[in-house]
């Protein structure tokens, strides 16, 4: 029989067993996993890989230009994508991504912070360049700039997939 | 051993050479009213819980009233089964023990009353102002300034209601049970100070008094430790008074538990960084909170060695005893999440299971398998005892229970698992072009059917607390009385 403690507590009596070597080991391990990683990464000081996670997003972002870049088409014409059932579908994910917390989820403004896009009215005209025009820069009446977060290819497609919403033409 | 019916007190044989002296009178009837209120805030934070989940798989559950959209139901759900349903188990369980392990009665039962009553009223007024939408913004601290305020000062007096019992304790010995609670009551109360620190406005609207990533930080600070202190000091606490208490065994090393206590309290305050990891917090915080989350590991494992091993021996016991096996799968599931956690933490781990419900499986695997299957132990055993029964109405039902609740939390955890690596890998994945291969909403479409899952595993684990709730009824109204 192990050793007791003291005397019963509310006839709660406690053995004194060592600790398990295995559960001792496993803090050891751990701490050292610890120590290993306050070496590496920044923690206590920068850490000896360099590693940074603003770093780490460089490096994704340059990585994926390289992989990428070369993939991209080259400077499209608003007026052939239109007719291009492949952006048409394309632009379709970016309007969904989007577009759809304020045009809806069928573009017809139900939410009731933008406008219809599928109606024959066009507030800010109904030209592939002007739907282009619009969604790069935005309204005064509080529709935000596009162009720096999508960039132009995917405002082309998303205006292609708006333009075949069929208002106007 | 007759299964689940007290033992006549002659035949626990520890007198310990102690001098007979009249068995002091306890205050039971505090523990009671918080016992009983345990099982109803049990029902309805659960209850409240299975709806949030129905209307992520039935948007229309929410029946289109401000009142019961998922975000305010959300938060209600959380406090109710975090802070009233673990908060009155926590309650009873400390003036359950801490009157019996320092052999005298509580210090205050004016005080203790003041604790029943002001924390029921936190709990309606909470009940009151989230559906509202009256909310301070902080995940699990959503509460607003003036309640805030009636926290912290209910809080204090069960703080002081505990201490005060310890300070005129007929026992030498603090007993381990109650360095949990002590740890519990005195990080707690810092937690909620420093992290509810607010400007108010109005009565209703207060601001923060952190701003941006401090914000953020002080808000996972309190977040994470209120599980390591709410959640799980308090409830390893419960764990060394009524396990050992229902197994009639010795605990299996107080070497062990000083260790583990030490550790698991120095260890766990610095981990909450690990909820902020590839945010604006600086690097360092980050590596911080993810090195002590790995440390934890064998300081939390410490509990779920020194309970399992205490049942050395006795492990037949199980085979008749629900409330045994109640506690021990609650043990098991500590383990499994204490596990889980932080291996969560890392931060490659991290970069897929963040945001996903991945952490919604976690945070249940540890709240329904471990918290609450350890307080429904707890309660089990001290239901009868505080309505001076022999025993529990039915201990078919509480078997019953016990699977019901087994089958529920496995359920829900495996739905969570398998939708929250779904998600993080559907938002990750990428066309050859680079662009996103699925946009946000298919992701949600696709885990449709493992909300459905959820809200199956949910509807089994309340259906299992309303047989608690009728067992607690008719053990109230039974006629026979424990023998004195």
């Amino acid at each position: 029989m192990p050793e007791k403690i003291g005397h019963p507590i509310d006839g709660i009596e406690e053995y004194n067993n060592p600790v398990p070597r295995w559960l001792m080991w496993l803090l050891y391990f751990t701490m050292l996993v610890a120590v290993v990683y306050w070496i590496m990464y920044p923690g206590w000081w920068p850490g000896a890989l360099g590693w940074s996670s603003a770093g780490m997003y460089r490096e994704e972002v340059a990585a994926s230009e390289a992989r990428y870049a070369a993939m991209r088409p080259k400077k499209a014409d608003i007026n052939v994508l239109i007719h291009d059932p492949g952006a048409i579908a394309e632009g379709t994910k970016i309007f969904a991504q989007n577009c759809t917390p304020c045009h809806g989820a069928e573009a017809r403004g139900d939410t009731g912070i933008g406008p219809n896009l599928t109606d024959k009215t066009w507030i800010y005209g109904g030209k592939p360049e002007q739907i282009v025009h619009t969604i790069t820069n935005g309204t005064a009446n509080g529709m935000p700039t596009w162009g720096p977060q999508l960039g132009e290819e995917k405002i082309q497609k998303a205006a292609a997939f708006v333009h075949s919403l069929g208002g106007g033409e | 051993m007759s299964e689940g019916v007290i033992q006549n007190p002659s035949t626990q044989s520890h007198t310990g050479g102690m001098p007979m002296e009249p068995p002091p009178s306890y205050n039971d009837a505090v523990v009671r009213k918080f016992c009983v209120m345990a099982v109803v805030w049990g029902i309805v934070g659960m209850l409240v819980g299975v709806l949030a989940a129905s209307e992520l798989a039935f948007p229309f559950m929410n029946l289109n009233l401000p009142y019961l959209t998922f975000g305010r139901i959300r938060p209600l759900h959380t406090n109710a089964v975090i802070f009233a349903f673990g908060g009155c188990v926590l309650f009873a369980s400390i003036y359950y023990s801490v009157q019996r392990t320092s052999r005298v009665r509580l210090f205050s039962d004016t005080i203790a009353d003041i604790t029943f009553w002001g924390w029921q009223l936190i709990i309606v007024l909470a009940a009151l102002t989230l559906p509202l939408g009256i909310t301070a913004g902080k995940e699990y601290a959503e509460l607003e300034w003036p309640i805030d305020v009636l926290i912290a000062v209910v809080w204090v007096l069960l703080g002081v209601n505990f201490f005060g019992t310890l300070w005129k304790r007929k026992e030498k010995h603090i007993y381990v049970g109650n360095w949990f609670f002590m740890a519990l009551i005195i990080t707690i109360t810092v937690l909620h100070v420093f992290n509810s620190l607010e400007i108010p406005v109005t009565l209703f609207k207060s601001y923060s008094a952190y701003s941006g990533v401090q914000d953020a930080m002080v808000q996972w600070w309190y977040g994470h430790n209120a599980v390591g202190f709410f959640l799980t000091a308090g409830f390893l606490g419960i764990m060394y008074y009524f396990l050992p208490k229902q197994a009639q065994m010795p605990i299996y090393s107080y070497k062990l538990s000083i260790l583990h206590f030490w550790t698991l309290i120095f260890l766990y305050i610095w981990a909450g960084p690990h909820h902020l990891l590839y945010t604006a917090l600086p690097d360092w915080t980050q590596t911080l909170g993810m090195t002590f989350s790995v440390m934890l590991i064998a300081p939390s494992w410490g509990g779920m060695v020194n309970g399992l091993m205490t049942l050395k021996g006795a492990w037949d016991k199980l085979r008749t005893d629900p409330i045994l096996k109640f506690m021990v799968v609650a043990i098991s599931f500590y383990g499994m999440s204490t596990f889980e956690g932080p291996m969560m933490a890392v931060r490659s781990v991290n970069a897929l299971s963040h945001y996903t419900d991945w952490g919604i499986g976690h945070v249940h695997s540890g709240a329904l398998g471990w918290v609450a299957m350890i307080s429904i132990g707890a309660l089990y055993y001290m239901i009868p005892r505080v309505f001076g029964k022999t025993g529990m109405h039915s201990v078919k039902l509480i078997n019953t229970h016990f699977w019901m609740a087994t089958i529920g939390v496995v359920v829900y955890i495996v739905a969570m698992w398998i939708s929250g690596i779904t998600q993080g890998l559907m938002w990750k994945a990428v066309n050859p072009d680079g662009s996103l291969t699925y946009t946000f909403a298919e992701s949600v479409a696709a885990m449709h059917p493992y909300y459905v899952m959820r809200l199956i595993g949910g509807l089994i684990y309340l259906t299992g607390m309303l047989l608690m709730g009728y067992n607690t009824i008719m053990t109230g109204k039974a006629a026979e009385r424990r023998p004195a």
